[in-house]
């Protein structure tokens, strides 16, 4: 969770959907939240499920968010229960990030096998 | 456990809590129309507002004491019932800032946010006389000693008879006299019990340890007057002080 990429993603995400969507609203702060909210959930699932698949977590948020993007039934659902997500296909553009959060969950389950060794 | 253990804690709590608390959903936003002064002239006048709407709307006044939840704006002690006129009373010194309706966007996240088709506020202010009583209902109480997890103390104070009502409540120690709370608060409308309803949540820190402390409520109602220093209908009563359990 600690890495450096986790947290810019963290700080990314804080900001942009609290502050610079409202003062700068364009195409960039649009996405830059997609791409945070990318490489930060793969993370949080890959923590919360002990690092047992990365790629698994990766390809589970990936598939939720394509959904909610592109699916009106899933975004409302999305919109009910979490809270507001705009359906924008656009958005799928922030996909290919997901494979840094692979690669950052990886890393982590290394160091922490070879901690535990 | 080490600090990196617990930051890691911190940071995965943090991107969970970043992850679900997005952005606020939208909502349309509708001004109402205002026609008339938006302020007393003199301390012996108050603002009679006559409102109808479409939804409720919700009404910005300043130099009037906030209400427990400053969020709803200035409260209304009519009920507002859609489509049928409501009078509202504001007291002298008070200027009425907007009135403007808001609601959550249907059809989901995406698409325009516009309003619901026949979205409206029309509010006639008029100037008038007002006659303003009072009425002081004290109490002696011993705070209980809270246990973890509970911070405050919550008072509620019920009053009728008036068309704008403010409270403004005291708490001094028994032991030494010395004021521990002093807070005024404009009456919110109480739907179950058609009351006005002033909630007063004080803090354990305020009370600085003390436990057996005198609370005294000073309350204010004003109503419209048909002549110019009339006197107060005699119908303006504090109903109840207590502390919520």
């Amino acid at each position: 969770m600690l890495h450096p990429l986790t947290l810019i993603s963290l700080v990314m995400l804080v900001v942009n959907d609290h502050f610079l969507k409202w003062a700068h609203p364009s195409w960039l702060t649009g996405k830059l939240s997609d791409v945070a909210g990318m490489i930060l959930a793969p993370i949080v699932l890959s923590v919360a499920t002990r690092h047992k698949s990365p790629i698994l977590c990766a390809l589970a948020v990936a598939f939720v968010f394509t959904l909610t993007k592109t699916w009106s039934p899933a975004n409302h659902a999305w919109c009910v229960t979490l809270g507001p997500l705009a359906k924008d296909p656009t958005d799928l553009i922030a996909l290919p990030f997901a494979a840094l959060a692979v690669i950052i969950a990886r890393r982590s389950r290394s160091a922490r096998v070879v901690a535990a060794s | 456990m080490s600090w990196r253990r617990w930051a890691e804690r911190g940071v995965f709590v943090a991107s969970v809590l970043a992850l679900l608390a997005t952005s606020p959903p939208p909502r349309w936003h509708v001004a109402g129309t205002v026609t008339g002064p938006t302020k007393t002239s003199a301390t012996t006048k108050a603002l009679s507002l006559s409102i109808e709407s479409s939804h409720e709307p919700v009404i910005r006044a300043s130099s009037i004491p906030s209400s427990y939840d400053p969020g709803k704006g200035t409260p209304c002690l009519e009920p507002f019932v859609a489509g049928t006129k409501r009078t509202c009373l504001f007291p002298p010194g008070a200027t009425l800032d907007t009135v403007h309706m808001n609601g959550p966007c249907g059809g989901g996240c995406s698409g325009p946010c516009t309003p619901p088709p026949g979205a409206h506020a029309t509010v006639d202010v008029t100037e008038v006389d007002v006659s303003i009583d009072g009425d002081t209902k004290t109490m002696a109480t011993s705070l209980p000693s809270h246990g973890k997890g509970f911070i405050a103390s919550r008072f509620e104070v019920k009053a009728s008879g008036a068309s704008f009502i403010q409270a403004h409540m005291t708490i001094t120690a028994r032991s030494t006299g010395k004021s521990l709370y002093d807070e005024n608060q404009a009456c919110n409308l109480d739907a179950a019990s058609k009351h006005a309803m002033c909630t007063f949540t004080v803090f354990d820190s305020a009370l600085a340890g003390e436990h057996d402390v005198d609370v005294t409520v000073d309350a204010t109602g004003y109503d419209a007057c048909p002549t110019a220093g009339c006197v107060p209908p005699k119908t303006f009563h504090v109903d109840s002080l207590g502390v919520v359990p």
